[in-house]
């Protein structure tokens, strides 16, 4: 404990045996923080390279089918809502549309051929009376998939829709506008009662999502790879790298008040970086990879 | 709590005598965190968006250091360094 205490000390608080400076703040220290990060960056192509059918390193998110299936229930019971239960069909026809955005290379309710979400629906074979569709692509977490649906009127709407008893999800990951990321579909119906069955395209009600369609097509990419985000890789590297850099910005930001309180309390005068200067770029790039965990949803 | 107070007020002093200049860094970075927000959907643009940013970080610092004459070749290192981890590090997660 007491080897602990000295090297914490040494790491953090500016005295002789450290020149004065907080060690974890020298130039090497910074340079082994830069030569990780370099490594991590240089792992990560390497994954990014090498990921399909790759089950010890890939990129992969956080994002599960189980726990968007609970926060999603969370929500409509916090609503006084009934509870979903899990379908099937619904997952398979969200799990499609995530592969058909991939492989067609849009971002959006409607596919540029006009294959519409319900299209993908009827075809898992489930019969509906009423459907619903949300979108989002970029998350890292799932619960930053949901509070962000939550957050947008059109999208809470369909969440806490008391017509709806079941919903799906599709998680998928693949490469879309030339960029890895992961798409997660929800998709929401109430089955339409067997004795009207036959007669279910002419009866559905409520055939278009409560989002607008927002059609973004753009160029489309010889090489379109998509695959379903049902395991993931022993060594997730993009988690990794995340953890990894909230690690060192809160070690950096650590040394740097230490550095500075024990500076000043001690009365050393020395010629450093300027402290203020070193916060306000890092809080800022704290919040930059804040964002990044947020995606977008539609 | 009054050496906290008194450890405070002399941070304080410091932004106060470069109070432009602190102004100036933070303009551009919450500039930096619109645009990076701006351009949720396209990583390449935000990753030109955090480059522009380290450069202009770099750069106060040595415009900053040089102005108040204490600028050290391992100050010049120290602003570097930091700047190129952050920016390998947000550059792992962008561009994939």
């Amino acid at each position: 404990m007491k080897k602990f205490l000295r090297m914490a000390y040494h790491l953090f608080v500016p005295s002789e045996q450290n020149n004065y400076r907080a060690k974890t703040l020298h130039v090497d220290f910074l340079t082994y923080y830069l030569v990780l990060a370099l490594f991590l960056s240089f792992v990560y192509k390497a994954a990014a390279l090498s990921n399909l059918g790759s089950k010890v390193l890939g990129i992969a998110t956080n994002i599960s089918v189980e726990k968007l299936f609970q926060l999603t229930n969370e929500e409509r019971i916090k609503n006084r809502l009934n509870s979903l239960t899990y379908n099937e069909k619904l997952a398979r026809a969200a799990s499609e549309k995530a592969k058909d955005m991939f492989a067609k290379n849009y971002w959006a309710h409607y596919a540029p051929d006009q294959t519409t979400p319900w299209d993908f629906i009827l075809s898992s074979g489930y019969k509906y009376e009423y459907a619903g569709e949300n979108l989002a692509k970029d998350f890292m977490f799932s619960d930053g998939v949901v509070s962000a649906w939550m957050d947008s009127k059109t999208h809470r709407e369909n969440i806490l829709r008391p017509n709806y008893d079941e919903v799906g999800f599709g998680v998928v990951n693949g490469v879309l506008n030339g960029e890895e990321t992961t798409l997660v579909v929800q998709m929401f119906g109430k089955p339409l009662l067997k004795t009207v069955a036959t007669d279910q395209e002419t009866t559905a009600v409520n055939t278009k999502p409560t989002t607008a369609p927002i059609t973004k097509q753009t160029n489309l990419i010889p090489q379109v790879l998509a695959r379903e985000n049902t395991k993931t890789p022993l060594i997730n590297v993009k988690n990794i790298s995340y953890d990894y850099s909230l690690l060192i910005f809160g070690m950096l930001v650590l040394a740097l008040i230490s550095d500075l309180y024990f500076a000043y309390k001690l009365k050393i005068v020395r010629i450093t970086g300027k402290h203020f200067a070193h916060f306000i770029f890092i809080g800022f790039v704290f919040i930059a990879l804040i964002v990044l965990t947020k995606g977008v949803i539609l | 709590m009054i050496i906290f107070n008194k450890f405070l007020k002399h941070l304080l002093k410091e932004v106060q005598k470069h109070i432009f200049q602190y102004l100036l860094l933070l303009t551009g970075a919450i500039f930096f965190i619109l645009l990076f927000s701006l351009f949720k959907e396209n990583h390449h643009a935000q990753f030109s968006i955090l480059t522009l940013f380290v450069i202009f970080y770099i750069c106060w610092g040595l415009i900053h250091h040089f102005l108040e004459k204490t600028l050290h070749l391992k100050i010049v290192i120290e602003y570097i360094l930091i700047g190129a981890i952050a920016l390998f590090l947000l550059q792992t997660l962008l561009i994939h």
